[in-house]
């Protein structure tokens, strides 16, 4: 339990060190820096004079409190009054950190404290912050004191329409036009020529024309400088000199678009009265009055030509508006005088004030700053356009140009992309000072790159190639062609074909080959198994074998036959002598074959024979000379058989010694795998 | 006995004495050798060897001077091997035997188009149509012509009649689509394109095409769904990943359309169309540094991308670089891209 206890004690205790309490400015307060005190004492003392003598004074007393705040800075009542100058100063936005502290310090420091609280959270844009102190601050007021519940509804209002504003910031960059032009002191309303080589401006720095201060400011008179852009840079401002600057008061008000015409602010006359001075070669004419038709008994500050020069619109404050300052026009009349200016009427003008008026070079495009409309606080800067003699209703120009201070002497270029204005609120040389805005418009889409394949056969060619195969067909037959001659002169002769079916044994035909060339044709029709015997008297035969098979297509052979003579040594190979496989039985299909060999010994008696077999190279010497030894005896046993002598024949196995072909084909092999006879004597 | 041994023996006799029977080689027909010839001649076209088809065709007709067949698949072997004079000559060929033979007809068009010769083509085309106007390819190939001289109403006349001599042309669709979407008629091209692919599920530039379709017409994720099927059919298709890409930029599918983008440009490394437009995401991005990058790349890849020297500009702008901004447009301009000019207005001296 005491451990809870001590833990709440601890956390409460720490709750209180982190919130700091009043340090009263007392000697008390400070025993042990006497010194220190008493100069901080001196500050503040200052400090209260310049704020007692009132809102103009306000920024007159920032540098002794704000020493005075160095030496203490947890002072409610100091805080407080940090703030509230600050808000009369060029650095309003500074005043949020004072109001708070000494809120905290002292919630009840002033009655106003939510109000300036309030407004300090404006001036740093955070809006539901400044609504919420608004809403407390009106709870406290009278419901009789309608114009302060008034002022607090338009701070709210103000708060409101800011919000929205920042949402949508428009795209530009602002960019201080630099040290040749700002000064450590206020320098405001640019005026610039339509094609921005021209720029004048109002400052208040040392030098002015008859060095007049105003005293309750502590500033100088405001004098008219001017600077020229050379490429990109300003050149260093000059003051305009006299006769357009005087000892008075001289502001800036407008330049005409082509620069030769000087419209200037002297506040010396009726409250400050507006003159227009001509430009002489490069000297400036004296100013003269504009007349009363613009100068009235109130207060003109402001205006600005059509491109034409011909007619006129410009602030005052004069009776008869609609509160404030409003905006007004005239027109030149024929002889070159002013006639009665006009109000432009309620969609401009609002019950709050309407100042710093700026017509662009295009007829109907205006620019002008107003406390009213949605302004997010003090004056903003709104554009609106004349269509059909009507303005349309003003636009705020937005965020970032428009600020919760005042934004004012907004001009724009001819160009449309720069414009100039001044501000304090954006840091810079000192005081107001003047910035160039560069508007980039909406934001600008990135092209994209595409591309497509539109044609299909450029994106996918397609080869429609299609063709069927011929089917070859011919007559199923060969034709045998050739020609027979004598092997040893290779004169052609007339001999004796026979074909035979060597599968039925039967002699088909038996053909002649021509007498005089010795050609002959034979055609064989396919499905069979041929043998074929050329015959002439005094020759040994000759034999071939075709083995067609049914299917097999037409084909054309071409045949020489040299029939050789029966001589010793003489060799015919027997084509029609077949063996079963790897025996050496002989088939059937050998018969014709076999009855011309023994017609031939019959024919011849005295003939002696050699039956050769040979065999390819397929399998082993000693196995291939056993088989054709053995075959080459079956022939001759076949033979004696028949009835011819023993004597008369000798079987003999070549083996595969005596190749007639090479055994790397198989068509060689065939032609090695045979069976001859050769003559041993006759 | 001899005979009985024969009966006995005879089924068997073939095989068992076929070693020992001596074969001798036999010739051909010079009909036979021109139709083995030519056989061969196609199984090489088959196979895409086209030298060897030509060599087996032009030995066929050697052995048949007038093998009309042959000349004319040598003449095809002889476009595909991208000699079109010589194809030409052997249409001609086969039109000495057959005047009117469309398919020769149609192979000279083919050939004069393919040389360039767009009138000639033009003319045998018209020779086709006049023979057979049910000849759907003349109808197609006249289109083809038509819209690339711009012409595209005459152009979807052209594929009119040729999707009425063949309803399922999908090439015909797709084709007359393009000719639509030329016209700025991007729903009748997308009624197309969808009948095309309907005619033929494969057709990967059809459904890119489609997609770019929709994308014109602010249909960013239909445009999506086309792609996606597009890139489906063809994984290496980058001109469709970095349109995928663009209508993801415009779903303001940032991260998806960097992935689509790079994708695209892992397959094609100098693609200039990705790089711009990866540009246009870090534009969109704010992040102008990497935007000013690409647009580097994307001029390097093709100095004459207008669209590149724009959106660098656009970039150099945001990062206060106003001489290269300018410069940037004014060289947009003179490539082509106005907007340069209007954007230089006023802000660029």
């Amino acid at each position: 339990m005491r451990k809870i206890f001590l833990n709440i004690m601890l956390v409460v205790g720490i709750s209180v060190a982190s919130y700091a309490q009043n340090v009263p400015f007392e000697k008390s307060s400070f025993p042990d820096k006497k010194d220190e005190y008493k100069e901080a004492k001196a500050q503040l003392k200052m400090g209260d004079e310049q704020f007692e003598m009132g809102e103009f004074a306000y920024r007159n007393a920032l540098p002794y409190y704000l020493k005075a705040q160095a030496f203490n800075p947890n002072n409610d009542m100091l805080n407080f009054r940090l703030g509230v100058c600050y808000t009369h100063s060029f650095e309003k936005a500074k005043c949020l950190s004072h109001l708070e502290k000494a809120f905290q310090l002292n919630p009840k420091i002033d009655p106003k404290i939510q109000f300036y609280l309030g407004y300090g959270y404006q001036l740093n844009l955070q809006w539901d912050k400044a609504i919420a102190a608004y809403e407390a601050y009106k709870k406290t007021v009278s419901t009789k004191e309608t114009p302060e519940i008034k002022l607090v509804d338009k701070r709210i209002y103000e708060c409101q329409s800011g919000r929205e504003l920042v949402k949508n910031p428009i795209r530009a960059f602002i960019d201080n036009v630099g040290n040749n032009i700002n000064s450590p002191y206020n320098d405001y309303t640019p005026v610039i020529s339509a094609d921005e080589s021209v720029m004048m401006f109002t400052s208040r720095r040392p030098g002015t024309t008859g060095n007049g201060v105003d005293e309750g400011l502590n500033e100088p008179f405001e004098d008219i400088y001017v600077s020229f852009k050379k490429g990109k840079t300003w050149t260093t401002a000059v003051n305009l000199g006299e006769p357009v600057n005087t000892n008075e008061h001289d502001a800036v008000v407008s330049l005409s678009p082509d620069g030769q015409k000087l419209i200037s602010f002297n506040g010396k006359k009726n409250g400050g009265d507006m003159f227009i001075s001509d430009l002489k070669g490069n000297k400036w004419g004296e100013p003269e009055n504009m007349g009363k038709a613009i100068n009235s008994k109130g207060h003109e500050p402001s205006a600005t030509f059509s491109f034409d020069g011909k007619t006129i619109y410009f602030v005052s404050d004069r009776e008869g508006g609609f509160g404030g300052h409003d905006i007004y026009m005239s027109k030149v009349n024929a002889k070159g005088k002013w006639e009665t200016a006009t109000n432009v009427g309620s969609i401009l003008n609002t019950e709050y004030d309407e100042d710093a008026v700026y017509m662009l070079p295009d007829g109907k495009t205006m620019y002008f700053s107003s406390r009213g409309h949605n302004s997010m606080g003090g004056y903003d800067i709104f554009k609106t356009t004349l269509e059909n003699g009507i303005w349309t209703k003003p636009e705020n120009m937005g965020y970032p140009v428009n600020s919760p201070d005042n934004d004012v002497f907004f001009q724009l270029a001819a160009n449309g992309v720069h414009a100039y204005y001044s501000t304090a609120n954006n840091g810079g040389y000192g005081g107001q000072d003047i910035y160039r805005i560069t508007l980039l418009g909406p934001e600008k889409q990135p092209v994209l790159l595409n591309e497509d394949n539109l044609l299909a056969s450029v994106a996918a060619p397609v080869s429609d190639f299609k063709a069927d195969k011929i089917k070859v067909e011919g007559p199923k037959i060969t034709v045998l062609k050739g020609i027979i001659r004598d092997d040893k002169t290779k004169e052609p002769l007339e001999a004796s074909i026979e074909l035979i079916d060597n599968t039925l044994n039967e002699v088909i035909a038996v053909f002649k080959s021509n007498s005089t060339t010795g050609r002959f044709l034979v055609s064989l029709p396919s499905g069979k198994n041929y043998g074929i015997a050329v015959k002439r008297d005094g020759y040994l035969f000759h034999s071939e074998n075709f083995d067609i098979p049914a299917t097999a297509d037409y084909a054309e052979v071409d045949k020489v036959v040299d029939l050789k003579k029966v001589e010793v040594g003489q060799t015919i190979v027997l084509r029609n002598i077949f063996f079963d496989f790897n025996k050496a039985t002989i088939r059937p299909e050998s018969a014709n074959e076999l009855d011309r060999l023994i017609k031939l010994l019959t024919d011849n008696p005295t003939l002696k024979i050699e039956l050769g077999s040979h065999t390819d190279s397929k399998g082993s010497d000693e196995y291939n000379q056993k088989l054709s030894q053995s075959r080459s005896q079956s022939v001759v046993t076949y033979l004696i058989g028949k009835g011819i002598g023993t004597d008369r024949l000798v079987a003999k196995g070549y083996g595969e010694s005596v190749p007639v072909a090479t055994n790397d084909t198989e068509e060689g092999r065939q032609q090695n795998r045979r069976t001859d006879f050769k003559i041993l004597s006759k | 006995m001899r005979k009985l041994v024969l009966a006995c023996f005879g089924a068997a006799c073939f095989n068992m004495s076929a070693q020992d029977t001596v074969k001798i080689k036999t010739a051909l027909t010079p009909e036979q050798e021109a139709q083995n010839a030519y056989n061969l001649g196609l199984e090489f076209m088959g196979k895409k060897d086209y030298n060897a088809a030509i060599e087996n065709f032009s030995k066929a007709i050697q052995f048949k001077p007038n093998f009309d067949k042959a000349y004319y698949n040598r003449g095809f072997a002889k476009f595909d091997s991208k000699n079109y004079q010589g194809s030409i000559d052997d249409y001609n060929k086969v039109l000495e035997f057959m005047p009117t033979n469309t398919d020769a007809l149609f192979g000279k068009a083919q050939s004069y188009y393919a040389l360039n010769k767009k009138d000639s083509c033009s003319l045998y085309l018209n020779k086709v149509t006049l023979v057979d106007e049910q000849y759907s390819k003349a109808f197609y190939l006249l289109g083809q012509l038509k819209f690339e001289e711009g012409e595209y109403k005459d152009a979807i006349t052209e594929y009119d009649k040729a999707i009425a001599a063949k309803a399922d042309y999908a090439y015909a669709y797709n084709d007359r689509a393009s000719a639509k979407k030329q016209l700025g008629d991007d729903a009748g091209a997308i009624v197309d394109y969808e009948k095309a692919v309907a005619n033929d599920n494969k057709l990967f530039f059809a459904y890119n095409n489609l997609g770019s379709c929709k994308r014109n017409k602010g249909d960013n994720t239909g445009a999506v769904d086309a792609y996606n099927k597009a890139i489906a059919l063809k994984a290496d298709y980058y001109v469709a990943l970095n349109n995928r890409g663009s209508a993801k930029l415009n779903l303001n599918d940032l991260a998806g359309a960097i992935a689509d983008f790079d994708a695209a440009l892992k397959i094609k490394t100098d693609y200039a169309l990705a790089m711009n437009n990866m540009a246009s995401v870090y534009i969109k991005k704010r992040e102008y540094k990497a935007a000013v990058e690409w647009s580097n790349k994307a001029i390097q890849a093709d100095p004459k991308s207008g669209a590149a020297y724009l959106n660098r500009g656009i970039a150099k702008q945001m990062l206060r670089d106003e001489d290269g901004c300018c410069a940037d447009w004014k060289k947009a301009a003179e490539l082509g891209v106005n907007v340069g000019k209007s954007y230089s207005a006023g802000f660029c001296e």
